[in-house]
């Protein structure tokens, strides 16, 4: 497979972003990304402990945060080659939706508990200007496989599974080139997580969408993805394409975290804790590699210099040259 | 005990750490403390006897002798403000207290035993919380007679039923935690876990609403005073009021300055309990920053 | 949870709830049969008031009320008095309380309801504003009224209204129902009426208005940090109808609930309201019963009054029930 930064055509090409968040007597970055690219038309993964930043990208990329303290202090992002930092208000609010769909984690807190699903549906619609809305709901209800009466339901009278169908449906509805699903199984009983993770998939093969999935759980990873990012601390370490990365992982975070991924699935049980320590404070960063407190490969440099990225594929010392 | 009593003292440091920073908290404080000293010293403070009737009637405010003027009977506005937070404070003080215990009591055997005992107990509450109480009130003190120990007990007995809801809502979040299970395993008896052991880490909430609930009392009885139903011996600023309604065109220094000092009275007790409620809270200690914090890490486990 | 429709019907929760409340009638029913027992002195002088009546009638009261019977038999018959509306007889009117009460209520319900209306629009508008502008002049505002006007007693903003309106710029009337000397029909005499409302309507709102923008305010705000919010606005819904579609009408359920819960407020302001401006309701004959030492009067109007205000718990309940599809009727 030809690396992610071989490719003619970028559905979202971030570069330098800054995103802070105030916190009593302080500034936090919870991201900083040199470089992230997404090519059109494929899956990208983007993948990291929780509390790594992850979120918040997403959150930077569609500038809307949980909180007013938050905000993106500087860098492009490019989508379809515009900068949305640019846009206005109202043309903003135009792409959200419409070009570029998110799929939650928390599924049980994304609809208004009190307003019918259809009723929630539609009001996305008319947002974006779109015509036969019924019919164009009862369809997109369809190929997620839920019955056409769930628009008349309440958001608490549906299970997790049915709940986070309609979360993608929200998401797809308007036919978005880009879609964003942070999390979209963690929330749910494993059973149900892989039919929500098939669903994805077979959507994006049928509509040809370009995904960014955010996860912590690699297996996840390795189902969909083409390409994956490695972040930590509101950095990204690694990125390759998910072969690549699950053959020679090349960051000692990166194989800590397969460790925990394969762990995970029973095969190495031994391992109990695949990467010591947890993840640093964002407000108590250690100097150089932000990683290295909790490297086992950690070297003389790595606690004085921050590695930059070695050719376009990873941060750490131990691949200089 | 000694950690136990340590662990209290920087409890308070805490709250007061957090009350300090509130502006308008503070000023409510500043305010509260400015009645007490009017109400204890009262006899110092004011100017004339504030029963003395002179032939001076209806002198407008700005005299020399008679600051905020004279009523209908030619006494002295001033003085009679000043002896009048007496009785506000009196009453309002005194009658949360008896409603604080009576709420107590109920709210933490409601809470911590459960039951059919809970489920009667909250009927009551219930009831009570229906009643309105300024009618019960105004009922029983007429059948009754007057006098400031009824007025504190009235107000008192009708204003436990939501110190009691609060109590128990504690109650029932405590009697699970850990240190009352080992309590019990231990084999105190739950007459102590309730009062000794649990009681303390309600405190913070019970101070808060008896602050509140004593605002609700001045205005409950200077709402009686305004019916006629106050103390006929003492003055009393809703009894001042209910003599101005006669001579607002005539004089209307006898309304607006009575009714300023209950309005202050009331609105400093409030700004007390507001800024304490904030403070114990620590949902509502630094909103934007902490809400922000506890929702991003939230979001994602 | 169960859906809507699943469980009880909205009809039979209301019958649910109408059942819960008559024990609560019962019980003041019976708090009333307690304070005449326990009143000091006779008892009989809490069934007629401190009137001369003669003998014969207070004998015939001593009977009908049960006084040579034991405790039970009285409260049953007490019981069965009120149940039937015979809530006494007023020597200082000269006819049956009920009737007196019934009377009354209806110019206090007006009272009550343009009140709450007044306060409800006045105080929701400044609240839905308040947390828009966040943190704006307006939202200070609203702030600092709500703080002070909930600390106002009513009798005083009634005395201040009338010093303002009707003695220094004499724009209103000060008191009363309508113009003594007016000669009013029809359009004229609601007009004339309206005007004599205007003040006591005021005076009576303060306190609720400050109340319903208070919540208002934190309710909305509260709901417009939640996460459906969050999840809306990346589906690209514009922000005018989060806040109509989504905030306000979330919003609108805890408001709901403490507006129903403090009604008794009202009931507390309106009889200190009507006394303050001499508009002949409930509350005035509440404060001439008093200084009459009318006792049936007073019973009485306590009765109706409790009575009423459960009536408005029931109904706020089922608003709520009706408004939100989350509640299950248990």
């Amino acid at each position: 497979m030809k690396k992610i930064d071989a490719y003619d055509d970028y559905i979202l090409k971030i570069k330098d972003l800054v995103t802070e968040i105030k916190i009593p007597g302080q500034i936090i970055k919870p991201v900083e990304i040199e470089n992230f690219l997404i090519p059109e038309g494929k899956i990208v993964g983007l993948a990291g402990e929780s509390g790594s930043g992850k979120t918040m990208t997403a959150y930077s990329i569609l500038d809307l945060f949980p909180t007013t303290a938050a905000r993106v202090r500087e860098g492009q992002i490019l989508f379809k080659d515009k900068d949305l930092r640019g846009l206005s208000g109202n043309s903003l609010r135009k792409i959200r939706g419409q070009e570029i769909g998110m799929v939650f984690q928390d599924f049980s807190k994304i609809f208004n508990p009190v307003i019918k699903i259809g009723k929630q549906l539609k009001e996305e619609l008319t947002a974006h200007g779109i015509k036969n809305q019924q019919e164009r709901i009862a369809r997109a209800l369809d190929e997620v496989g839920l019955a056409r009466d769930v628009a008349d339901r309440y958001p608490h009278g549906l299970s997790g599974g049915m709940l986070q169908r309609v979360g993608i449906v929200a998401a797809l509805i308007c036919n978005p080139s880009l879609v964003i699903a942070d999390e979209p199984t963690t929330a749910l009983d494993v059973t149900i997580q892989a039919q929500i993770l098939d669903l994805l998939k077979d959507l994006q093969a049928e509509k040809d969408f370009s995904l960014l999935l955010i996860t912590h759980d690699l297996g996840v990873i390795a189902d969909i993805c083409d390409y994956v990012y490695i972040m930590y601390t509101g950095k990204i370490v690694e990125v390759g394409d998910v072969y690549e990365i699950y053959e020679a992982p090349k960051h000692p975070y990166t194989k800590g975290l397969l460790k925990g991924a394969f762990s995970m699935q029973g095969e190495e049980k031994s391992i109990k804790r695949p990467i010591k320590g947890s993840i640093p404070s964002l407000s108590e960063l250690p100097q150089g590699c932000r990683f290295h407190p909790r490297c086992p490969e950690v070297m003389e440099r790595c606690r004085e210099q921050e590695p930059p990225f070695f050719n376009q594929e990873v941060a750490c010392w131990l691949y200089e040259n | 005990m000694s950690n136990n009593s340590s662990k209290d003292s920087s409890e308070i440091n805490k709250i007061w750490y957090y009350f300090r920073r509130k502006k308008l908290a503070m000023a409510g404080l500043v305010i509260v403390a400015m009645i007490f000293i009017m109400a204890v010293f009262a006899p110092l403070l004011a100017p004339h006897d504030p029963h003395s009737i002179t032939r001076h009637r209806f002198e407008a405010p700005g005299t020399a002798d008679h600051v905020l003027g004279t009523d209908n009977m030619g006494r002295d506005i001033l003085s009679r403000v000043i002896w009048g937070a007496r009785v506000s404070l009196l009453v309002g003080i005194l009658a949360s207290v008896t409603g604080t215990i009576i709420g107590i009591t109920l709210g933490a055997v409601s809470g911590y035993f459960g039951g059919w005992v809970d489920n009667l107990l909250m009927r009551i509450t219930e009831l009570f919380m229906t009643i309105p109480r300024f009618v019960l009130a105004l009922v029983v003190i007429s059948f009754f007679g007057t006098g400031i120990n009824r007025l504190i007990l009235v107000i008192g007995f009708l204003s436990w039923p939501g110190m009691a809801r609060i109590v128990r809502s504690e109650y029932l979040t405590h009697k699970s935690h850990p240190y009352v299970e080992s309590g019990r395993v231990i084999g105190m008896s739950d007459w102590r876990l309730i009062f000794i052991e649990i009681l303390p880490n309600v405190m913070p909430q019970v101070v808060v609403v008896a602050t509140l609930d004593i605002a609700t009392a001045i205005l409950l009885e200077a709402g009686l005073g305004f019916f006629g139903l106050g103390d006929p011996n003492l003055v009393s600023w809703g009894g001042m009021l209910s003599l101005a309604q006669g001579y607002l065109r005539r004089a209307w220094w006898m309304s607006v300055f009575p009714g300023l000092a209950i309005s202050l009275a009331v609105l400093s007790f409030n700004l007390v309990g507001d800024g304490l409620n904030e403070a114990t809270n620590p949902r509502l200690q630094s909103e934007g920053f902490n809400t922000a914090e506890s929702k991003l890490s939230g979001g994602k486990t | 949870m169960s859906k809507k429709g699943e469980g009880r019907s909205l009809g039979q929760y209301a019958l649910l709830r109408i059942a819960q409340a008559l024990p609560l009638i019962i019980a003041i029913i019976i708090i009333n049969f307690l304070l005449i027992n326990l009143a000091p002195g006779d008892p009989v002088t809490a069934l007629i008031g401190e009137f001369p009546v003669p003998q014969e009638y207070v004998e015939e009261m001593r009977a009908n009320f049960g006084l040579d019977q034991n405790i039970a038999v009285r409260l049953v018959r007490y019981l069965g008095n009120v149940l039937r509306g015979d809530l006494g007889f007023s020597f200082n009117y000269r006819v049956p309380v009920l009737d007196l009460v019934l009377n009354r209520l209806g110019r206090t319900i007006i009272l009550m309801i343009s009140a709450i209306t007044f306060a409800s629009i006045v105080g929701i508008s400044l609240g839905v504003a308040a947390a828009k502008w966040r943190n704006s002049f307006i939202d200070n505002f609203a702030v600092a009224f709500a703080t002070i006007g909930y600390s106002i007693p009513v009798f005083w903003s009634g005395q201040i209204l009338i010093l303002i309106f009707a003695i220094w710029l004499g724009w209103l009337p000060s008191g009363g129902l309508q113009s003594i000397r007016g000669d009013y029909f029809g359009w004229a005499l609601i007009v004339d009426r309206a005007r004599h409302m205007i003040l006591p309507m005021l005076a009576l709102s303060l306190r609720y208005m400050a109340l319903t923008t208070r919540l208002t305010r934190s309710s909305l705000l509260e709901t417009l940090n939640s996460d459906f919010i969050l999840a809306a606005k990346s589906r690209g819904v514009k922000s005018r109808g989060i806040l109509w579609n989504h905030g306000l009408r979330n919003a609108a359920m805890p408001i709901i609930t403490v507006v129903g819960f403090h009604f008794t407020f009202m009931v507390a302001g309106s009889a200190l309201v009507e006394t303050v401006f001499g508009w002949p309701g409930i509350g005035r004959l509440l404060y001439t019963s008093i200084t009459a030492r009318d006792f049936p009067v007073l019973l009485g109007i306590l009765l109706v009054v409790s009575v009423a205000v459960i009536l408005v718990t029931l109904i706020t309940d089922l608003l709520y029930a009706f408004v939100d599809p989350r509640v299950t009727y248990d």
